[in-house]
């Protein structure tokens, strides 16, 4: 009877993997469509939200110190830009009336709270808590003191899931800033960004900050990427490899923002 | 009443690995308490529930990580199958802290290389990724583990190991 017992379990063991294993290439093949398990995303998000908010504190906590003083040295440095750009977008407004070009408003911000970070290498998608209650919707641009963070990819009542720049799935339009000139960055992996897409002759130069240039339709103009660090020709096909160091540190982040609107939109 | 002991610990680990792992990262790389959950499930409750609380933590995984959805389920199924199988109820009760630490690190490196290969990592050379993505963090989280085995008080293990497992969950 015992022998009989164990032996069905043991059966039943296998049968249980079998079936996990169908299910989950099952998933693997025919379940990848956005539209499939979208309303199991947002539920697991919510879940999850709820449980990571009450550590979220804990990350105030790491290096507090440093970055006080980090940002009281940027505060002053940023009111002095402040002043000079303040004075800057009124003649920028006076010359726009001269030329009969119309004002663009600047965009909306959520205020966000990095409150957990999945950590897979290649794709670590940040949890906010700002959800489709505080008017998030899924591609609207996240943005950083430093620059671009990434994009919403997932949405529910009170969280949203952010891809970061530095998910292997990333990609955006961006352009130097210095002469316009058009490629796509990427993340190349572990510790920099890579703009391709820049033909041999284009003039790159180390230093030269990339932005974002807008043209993908979702993540918003000008946005600031990051620094040429340096380029490798002797690894170049058709076009240059340039190496991008990147200035936010996504591992450090705790407040973000999300632009309301995306590049296709017109700002409000 | 296993059901809750186990729930306990994934809702730990699921909020331990979303909103701490990333702050006790060395150089990048970081600890996977979801997978030192589920081998801790396997290896007392044996491979067939294991399976099933392996596969059930990796869909939520899947639906959080913006990857493939079923990667994770698949990889965990295994891992803690093979965790289970690994590591009988009655050997657990006597070494349970540094055996069950080096199965955990163990399977880590067969979690993240399996990852690794249903995932391509950016343009990095393949043997910084293999590096990066699966050796190190299997380190790293093997010396979680053995302090999570280590650190939690011998009475809480004992209240969870020693109660008879039930048939299913």
């Amino acid at each position: 009877m015992e022998k009989t017992k164990k032996r069905a379990s043991y059966w039943w063991d296998w049968l249980i993997l079998l079936a996990a294993l169908t299910l989950s290439l099952g998933a693997l093949f025919f379940a990848n469509d956005a539209r499939t398990l979208g309303g199991l995303h947002t539920l697991n998000l919510e879940i999850v939200g709820r449980m990571t908010a009450p550590l979220a504190k804990l990350r105030g906590y790491f290096g507090l110190g440093g970055e006080n003083r980090k940002l009281r040295e940027l505060n002053a440095v940023l009111q002095l830009k402040n002043a000079q750009m303040a004075e800057a977008w009124y003649e920028n407004g006076r010359l726009r009336q001269l030329l009969g070009f119309k004002m663009t408003a600047p965009y909306n911000l959520i205020a966000a709270t990095v409150i957990g970070r999945q950590q897979q290498p290649g794709m670590a998608p940040l949890i906010v808590d700002a959800g489709a209650g505080e008017g998030v919707r899924v591609n609207m641009t996240v943005v950083a003191a430093d620059g671009l963070v990434g994009r919403v990819i997932e949405v529910s009542p009170t969280y949203s899931l952010v891809q970061s720049y530095d998910d292997r799935a990333f990609s955006c339009a961006a352009v130097i800033q210095r002469n316009r000139l058009e490629g796509m960055f990427k993340w190349e992996g572990y510790n920099r960004g890579l703009l391709t897409g820049i033909y041999l002759s284009g003039d790159v130069r180390k230093g030269d900050v990339i932005v974002t240039s807008g043209t993908n339709s979702i993540y918003v103009p000008g946005l600031k990427l990051g620094v040429v660090s340096s380029i490798d020709d002797a690894e170049a096909g058709m076009y240059r490899r340039i190496y991008i160091e990147t200035k936010v540190d996504i591992t450090r982040l705790r407040e973000v923002y999300i632009i309301q609107g995306s590049a296709g939109e017109r700002p409000r | 009443m296993n059901f809750i002991y186990y729930l306990i610990m994934v809702a730990v680990a699921l909020g331990l690995q979303h909103g701490v792992s990333d702050l006790v990262a060395i150089a990048g790389v970081n600890p996977d308490f979801l997978l030192i959950a589920v081998c801790a499930i396997a290896l007392y409750a044996g491979r067939g529930q294991g399976t099933i609380w392996g596969a059930a933590v990796g869909f939520i995984e899947d639906s959080l990580t913006g990857g493939l959805i079923g990667s994770h389920a698949f990889v965990l199924s295994l891992v803690a199958f093979i965790a289970g199988s690994m590591m009988s109820y009655r050997s657990l009760q006597s070494a349970y802290s540094l055996t069950a630490g080096l199965i955990v690190g163990l399977l880590a490196l067969v979690h993240n290389l399996f990852l690794y290969l249903l995932n391509v990592h950016g343009a990095a050379g393949w043997l910084t990724g293999l590096l990066m993505a699966v050796f190190l963090p299997a380190v790293y989280t093997l010396f979680w583990a053995l302090i999570i085995f280590a650190v939690v008080p011998e009475s809480i293990w004992e209240k969870i190991y020693k109660t008879e497992p039930s048939t299913l969950f």
